[in-house]
């Protein structure tokens, strides 16, 4: 059956296309105008032209160049941010498997139990400053492991690894076991293998979130050589300056214009969450009703 | 797993005889060994600093421990209420929560409505794609694009303002306009993110109730209205509840990369002065205290709102 569109209809959908275009145009817009800038050769933005827009007549990545080049502290700093990352998610990873393993056992005893220990810490939690003071304690701040320790089990992450494993058929393991397979071999060799989308996305989460945590390190890291990338463009950002992006390397060169500089050290930063996103975004709007679903 | 069923009841039965008890740790050991790191770290992480919560009711001093600095009773929180600091932080943490929740809250639901009229292909892939990026980038990047936006001297609003003949707002530094800043960045951020759970659940509304209402002669506009938006009501109530349970999360990482000494007065909350008092001043107790504050309260909140959205939840099933 073929019904004819009404004025009214054909005119909602123009409008509707055209809001939905004006909405992605306004997301991408912040980032247009720092592409913009981040290769707009310095002539140009010292020209200071009145106009509102302004669209490079030349293209140049010397900007890119120049914050990556030699020892600069942002390649150090996304050295840094690479390893937490990597580290962190593995991590994350082997401890989120090992403990929703067990806890999809309904019928183990003591895991109902156990499992309230772990869910209560998504209600409460000790906050800031004993959290400082435990890291503290353990003499763990000034290294690389106070970012990757205290956050290495996200128990909502582990809730939806264990709603995963719990649709996986309890006769593949039962006939695993008869076949000899110790409980920590099924885990690996069965369990793991058919889990592995959900471990990809849950990787992909974890990694994320590694590679945007910054606050952590400005609890816990005061020595500047040990910072992640994102603290280190916070800083950039805060005092509105490049001086900690070490320009004695370049006194015999004119001095590149600060604004050009944090536009390209805001995309270095943004481009590895780019490169990922195609893959996030195939698994995140599953990740988000599972974890709906059990919120 | 017949075994497993028929031991689990004989422990049941019997959960007095060790002997059992040790039989069943032992058949299970593998697992429980597995346990053992995650239990770890949830102690080590979690459940130490609950315990080091107790300072909140100490005269903290590092070099004495959390055992051996001497009780001061509620000190720390008399100390904190009778602050004019206090009433500041938390006019801030409301306020800032309310006008999210005023201006933002809305904001996902249009546009799912908008993005689910458009009947799939590419268009609508795209549109998806865009508006859910925002969310995967950090906040300090986001205060990047913000402040070069806003720039005084080549930032794209003042730009505008330059070319209207007009002085250059900085903007970042005006108490006047901090809180707007904080709610747009933030709707700009969030918005694709949280209309993917409306989109949900408007993909679940039936699709008979559109085809009846076609025939009956309605137009777009009035589907949306008399299907769409009751369709989702239930899902609109219950993410306004859990959102009320989050209200003293006005957002802390967003004004921690965002917030400077210009705007303290309006864009200090709970978190950033937790922060500022703890860790820059080493008021450990007092700050304790404060973070404890709200803890309590918004595990309250959180624990109510649940509550009601469950209630809510249940009877829109019928």
């Amino acid at each position: 059956m073929k019904i004819r569109e009404s004025t009214v209809d054909r005119v909602f959908d123009i409008t509707n296309c055209l809001i939905l275009v004006m909405i992605a145009f306004a997301t991408l817009f912040p980032f247009l105008i720092v592409i913009g800038t981040s290769i707009t050769p310095p002539e140009e933005i010292m020209r200071k032209t009145t106009g509102i827009f302004r669209i490079p007549q030349h293209v140049t990545f010397d900007y890119y160049r120049y914050i990556l080049k030699g020892n600069s502290p942002i390649l150090r700093a996304l050295g840094i941010t690479v390893f937490r990352t990597a580290a962190g998610t593995t991590i994350n990873l082997i401890l989120t498997a090992l403990t929703a393993y067990p806890l999809s056992k309904k019928y183990i005893p003591g895991m109902n139990g156990i499992m309230k220990l772990f869910f209560f810490t998504m209600l409460f939690s000790g906050g800031m400053i004993p959290n400082y003071l435990v890291v503290r304690s353990l003499h763990l701040t000034n290294t690389l492991w106070a970012l990757i320790l205290p956050g290495a089990l996200s128990v909502y992450n582990m809730i939806i690894m264990r709603t995963f494993f719990r649709s996986i058929p309890e006769e593949i393991e039962e006939s695993a076991r008869m076949d000899g397979c110790s409980d920590i071999m099924i885990l690996f060799r069965i369990i793991l293998p058919l889990s592995l989308p959900a471990i990809a996305s849950l990787g992909l989460f974890y990694a994320v979130a590694h590679w945007n945590a910054f606050f952590d390190a400005v609890l816990y890291i005061t020595d500047r050589k040990i910072w992640p990338m994102q603290l280190l463009l916070r800083e950039i950002l805060l005092t509105a300056s490049v001086s900690e992006l070490d320009l004695r390397n370049a006194l015999n060169e004119a001095t590149p214009p600060p604004s050009a500089l944090i536009a390209a050290t805001i995309l270095i930063t943004t481009i590895p969450i780019i490169c990922v996103y195609p893959f996030l975004q195939k698994y995140f709007v599953k990740g988000v009703l599972i974890g709906s679903v059990k919120g | 797993m017949q075994d497993n069923i028929y031991i689990n009841k004989r422990t049941l039965d019997a959960n007095t005889s060790t002997q059992l008890n040790l039989k069943i740790f032992l058949k299970y050991k593998y697992f429980y060994l597995m346990l053992l790191p995650g239990l770890i770290y949830i102690l080590v992480f979690q459940y130490t600093p609950m315990f080091g919560l107790i300072i909140a009711f100490k005269d903290f001093k590092i070099f004495k421990g959390i055992i051996g600095s001497p009780w001061v009773g509620l000190e720390n929180f008399q100390r904190l209420f009778e602050s004019a600091k206090f009433y500041i932080v938390m006019r801030n943490t409301f306020l800032i929560s309310i006008y999210k929740i005023m201006f933002g809250f809305p904001v996902p639901i249009l546009l799912a409505i908008l993005i689910n009229e458009v009947k799939g292909g590419l268009f609508r892939r795209s549109v998806q794609t865009i508006v859910y990026l925002p969310h995967f980038i950090s906040w300090v990047v986001t205060a990047g694009l913000v402040v070069s936006f806003l720039s005084p001297s080549d930032g794209f609003i003042n730009a505008i303002i330059k070319s209207m003949g007009r002085d250059p707002v900085f903007f970042m530094a005006e108490p006047a306009y901090f809180r707007s800043i904080l709610v747009i960045s933030d709707i700009w951020k969030e918005m694709g993110w949280n209309a993917i759970i409306y989109l949900a659940a408007l993909a679940s509304i039936p699709q008979d109730m559109y085809e009846a209402a076609i025939i009956d002669g309605s137009n777009r506009i009035q589907r949306i209205i008399y299907i769409s938006v009751p369709g989702i009501m239930p899902t609109i109530v219950i993410m306004l509840l859990l959102r009320m349970g989050g209200i003293l999360n006005a957002g802390f990482e967003q004004v921690f990369s965002m917030y400077n000494s210009a705007v303290y007065d309006v864009a200090d909350i709970i978190d950033t002065y937790v922060y500022r008092v703890g860790i820059i001043e080493t008021k450990f107790g007092f700050s304790t205290a404060v973070g404890l504050f709200k803890s309590v309260i918004a595990c309250a909140l959180v624990l109510t709102s649940n509550w009601f959205a469950k209630k809510v939840g249940q009877e829109s099933l019928f």
